[in-house]
């Protein structure tokens, strides 16, 4: 060997001894496996337990740690095919992982069908549904035969329909829509949203041509029923439909009393888009000072520039308008009014609707009052049945106790004639300056046989009570349903107007007519407080053992009783409920002031309201509380009455004018008011005052809004009073859902009286 | 210049005046941080008839401004045995009234104390003049309206039976 081998070798060796030394210092060689590859269904996050024959659902899968991105096949069971379990909209190809999909269910029913996302690697990974019921469909949609859409409709009017949902546990109702949207607004519909069998008012498209008018069940929306509706040429219409109308008012007159007006009206043909004739009518008033019977109307109305009606009545009567004066009917009278009535109106139905309605305001300087214009069907046929009715106001001394009565008048006709009261089933009660006299009786009584041509009656009811004054209520039908009141000349001798409704079911009344209702109430009157004057609204519920009350109360006095923003949950209390329909309230606990409340109920979900303790006299109406009270259903344009009180000189303003509420929080508008005492001008009247911002949000109890609005207060916006510089104050109040129709506002701070009523136009 | 030396006493004062102070804070905030349908306010029954009093007196002043959370109207500050009374008369005090009602007079005041916003007004039910008897409140203690004469209220004669221009009264069509 030479040297230069045994160098070499001495070099191999030593790298030998190298790599050995090295091999030994480090850890054994480990093949670890990819991680395995997951699946899941990360869309819906819980699948559905049915579904309905060809419904479609949405489907995505999530696949993990897949590295070559195969994502999934989708599958389903029995079967795997569209006849047996369905299909999807990928069919048999792999998709990415979070690409979704639509699942098409089948279109027989399943009894069980379960969706599967299969892997497409090696692993063959797989996520699946719970098991699917598919059912067959059962909700179907047609249009009501009492409401169907015309063929036809002229461009620019309205007409109300109809559509009945049937099959639908849920009873989610249906949804409006027209087409093409190029004809059709976005307004179409007044709502947009109905439940089965409730009408929604459509729209005409401004231009000739045709529509498609399309109900779709909100719980299944593959069920839908249409209808087209040729649109024809331009027509002109008036905003009140010709016919005859029903008004009511009550408020205060510059004799600084309180007065009462009802009435009825005919609007003649012929007007057009922006006013008209009214050809005929009559009206009876009563204030302290005087009781004007029957007196004639003539007037005509115009649409103003904020789209309200000014409506104006001329009466020939010099004891009203402007330069009456209290005097009138005496020897020796000055008074010399101008006979004339101007009321302002905000329509609660849509303009030129068959069925105009609205909410009005007397708006002159000699009165301000607010009240409600109806379309009138008076029965042609003598009153009969039961009449739940109240009537409040002033009573006959000097000086005068605030006065109100409530109760129940049965037409009994027991004398062999249909205009007789025998007393049997009917019963009243009084609260006459806090003295009380409940559950008195009539003795025999009648009411006018047949309603005069402006359906006008009057009742003439008898009692050995209260001295045995004769009581006569003079009555304007409005229609099937209710009648407007006011006192006429009487011994009673009183100051009061109120309303009647129709009883159904008059004598058979019982706990179960009250039992786990909820009714909403507003009412106003007087009190005991130091300034006396009482607005109160809320909502009462009879609980189910059959005898305890609950509920939540609104009250403010502007001094003694206002009651937090939300109102006061009622503690105590009870009910009991006679087979005339008289419901008495008993020891309602509002915040530690107890009240005692008579409801008169009509069996239609009505009632009037009577308080009948020694410390208020209030009245008013009520009605039952029903259908979604979630803030989306106050959604659309209401007319909003007001009326209040200022809290320096406690007099009465009123306004009414259109606000927009969005369903959500904010309602702003514009209204007309009347503040006919303002010591400092610029009022009386004034048109067209922004209320904004007006704001809801809803509190823990369901149908309970609280809420601020800006814009009404009389004191202090200077648009109402020229005398301030303190800025319109952003008022609080609680608002009480009566439906998606109806809403009560009541505001509960000191800065004045206020109570609302929100009318959806529709 | 008065210099004051801080002694134990007014230590002690100041002290109690930092904890009621602390207090009332507290409580204020306490207030302020619970929603008012966990904590209605509690409310007055109004008039309360159960304890009227009867107030001997000479008017001292008249007056009718309003101020925010007082009682609208007409006030007398009549000084009595028990001091200087504010009594409510209310907004409907007829003119006459107003116009005999003067400083220095005697009267006698029936009516119930009620406190607003820590004052104590007496609401009048009457006030007794020497010749006359001014009635403000019913027993109850509502207030009454006083109004001048009115027309008589006796029937009048029935009238026709009325028809419309529309011959069918069926409503609006």
């Amino acid at each position: 060997m030479t040297f230069l081998k045994s160098v070499l070798l001495l070099v191999c060796l030593s790298l030998i001894a190298a790599l050995v030394g090295c091999s030994s210092s480090s850890s054994p060689t480990v093949n670890t496996p990819p991680p395995a590859i997951t699946v899941s269904l990360s869309s819906p996050a819980t699948f559905p337990a049915t579904l309905y024959v060809n419904d479609t659902l949405p489907v995505t899968a999530t696949v993990s740690n897949d590295s070559a991105n195969g994502g999934v096949v989708w599958s389903c069971s029995p079967g795997n095919s569209a006849g047996t379990c369905g299909s999807f909209s990928s069919g048999t190809n792999a998709v990415a992982s979070g690409t979704a999909v639509t699942y098409t269910a089948p279109s027989n029913p399943v009894s069980a069908v379960t969706i599967t996302a299969t892997t497409v690697d090696s692993s063959s990974a797989t996520a699946s549904s719970t098991a699917i019921a598919i059912n067959a469909t059962v909700i179907s949609v047609a249009f009501s035969t009492t409401a169907p859409p015309p063929s036809s409709l002229a461009t620019g009017t309205t007409t109300t329909i109809a559509a009945t949902v049937t099959g639908d546990p849920a009873g989610m109702g249906v949804n409006w829509s027209c087409a093409p949207a190029t004809a059709c607004s976005a307004s179409s519909f007044s709502p947009a949203s109905t439940d089965s069998g409730a009408t929604t008012t459509f729209t005409a498209p401004a231009n000739a041509g045709s529509v498609t008018i399309t109900a779709t069940s909100i719980s299944d929306d593959a069920q839908s029923i249409n209808a087209t509706v040729a649109i024809t040429g331009t027509t002109v219409a008036q905003p009140l439909a010709a016919g005859n109308y029903t008004f009511w008012l009550s408020g205060t007159d510059t004799n600084s009393s309180p007065y009462y007006v009802a009435g009825a009206f005919t609007v003649a043909p012929g007007g057009t888009a922006t006013g008209g004739t009214i050809s005929a009518g009559e009206q009876d008033f009563v204030d302290y000072f005087y009781v004007l019977q029957q007196d004639d109307i003539t007037g005509s109305y115009t649409v103003t520039a904020d789209g309200n009606l000014q409506i104006t009545l001329n009466t020939n009567d010099p004891c009203i308008g402007p330069g009456a004066n209290n005097t009138c009917g005496q020897s020796g009278s000055t008074s010399a009014g101008n006979g004339q009535e101007i009321l302002n109106a905000t329509l609660t139905s849509t303009p030129s609707s068959a069925t105009s309605s609205a909410r009005i305001m007397e708006f002159d300087s000699w009165a301000t009052g607010g009240g409600q214009l109806e379309p009138q069907s008076a029965p042609a046929t003598s009153p009969l049945g039961g009449y739940a009715f109240s009537v409040s106001g002033l009573d006959a001394n000097n000086p005068a106790f605030a006065l109100g009565i409530g109760g129940i008048i049965n037409v009994d006709g027991t004398s062999g004639s249909n205009n007789t009261i025998s007393g049997i089933g009917s019963v009243f009660d009084e609260n006459d300056g806090g003295s009380l006299s409940p559950a008195q009786s009539f003795t025999a009584s009648t009411v006018d046989a047949t309603p005069d041509g402006f359906g006008r009656v009057t009742f003439t009811l008898n009692t050995t009570a209260l001295g045995s004054p004769e009581i006569a209520l003079v009555a304007y039908f409005v229609n099937g349903t209710h009648l407007r009141l006011v006192e006429g000349a009487d011994n009673l001798g009183g100051t009061t107007g109120g309303q009647a409704f129709v009883q159904t079911g008059t004598g058979s009344f019982g706990t179960s007519s009250f039992l786990g209702s909820s009714y909403v109430f507003q009412t106003a009157g007087a009190d005991n407080s130091t300034d006396g004057f009482l607005q109160a609204a809320g909502v009462l519920t009879g609980n189910s053992d059959g005898t305890t009350a609950s509920g939540n109360v609104s009250f403010n006095d502007l001094t003694t009783n206002i009651t937090p923003q939300g109102g006061t949950a009622i503690t105590g209390g009870t009910y009991l409920v006679d087979q005339t329909g008289r419901v008495t309230l008993s020891n309602l606990n509002v915040g530690g002031v107890t009240y005692n409340l008579q409801l008169y109920l009509d069996g239609n979900g009505n009632a009037r309201v009577l308080s009948m303790d020694g410390n208020d006299e209030i009245d008013g109406i009520a009605n039952l509380q029903k259908g979604s009270l979630a803030a989306s259903t106050f959604s659309g344009t209401y007319a909003m009455g007001a009326v209040g009180f200022d809290p320096n000189f406690l007099d009465e303003f009123d306004a009414v004018g259109p606000v927009v509420a969005d369903g959500t929080a904010n309602f702003p508008g514009l209204v007309d008011l009347n503040w006919v005492f303002n010591p400092t001008p610029p009022g009386p009247t004034l048109t067209d005052d922004p209320v904004t911002p007006a704001t809801f949000v809803a509190t823990s109890t369901a149908g309970i809004f609280t809420g601020n609005i800006t814009g009404i207060d009389v004191t202090n916006c200077q648009v109402y009073n020229a005398g301030t510089t303190a800025g319109c104050t952003n008022d609080a109040f609680t608002y009480y859902f009566v439906n998606a129709s109806t809403v009560v506002g009541i505001e509960n701070d000191a800065n004045q009286l206020t109570l609302i009523r929100f009318e959806l136009q529709q | 210049m008065r210099h004051f030396r801080l002694t134990k006493c007014t230590r002690l004062s100041a002290g109690l005046l930092g904890s009621l102070l602390f207090a009332i804070f507290t409580l204020q905030l306490h207030a302020q941080t619970t929603p008012a349908s966990q904590a209605p306010r509690q409310l007055s029954q109004g008039y309360d008839k159960a304890h009227e009093i009867t107030l001997d007196g000479s008017v001292q002043e008249t007056y009718s401004e309003h101020a925010i959370g007082a009682p609208v109207g007409l006030h007398l500050l009549v000084a009595g045995s028990q001091g200087t009374v504010d009594a409510h008369l209310g907004p409907y005090v007829t003119k006459d009234t107003q116009e005999a009602l003067q400083a220095g007079m005697s009267v006698q005041i029936v009516g119930a104390i009620q406190t607003l916003h820590g004052k104590n007004y007496l609401l009048a039910r009457q006030v007794i003049l020497s010749d006359r008897v001014i009635t403000l409140r019913s027993e109850n203690g509502f207030l009454v309206r006083t109004f001048g004469p009115r027309a008589s209220r006796s029937k009048p004669a029935n009238r026709t039976q009325k028809t419309t221009q529309v011959e069918n009264v069926g409503g609006a069509q």
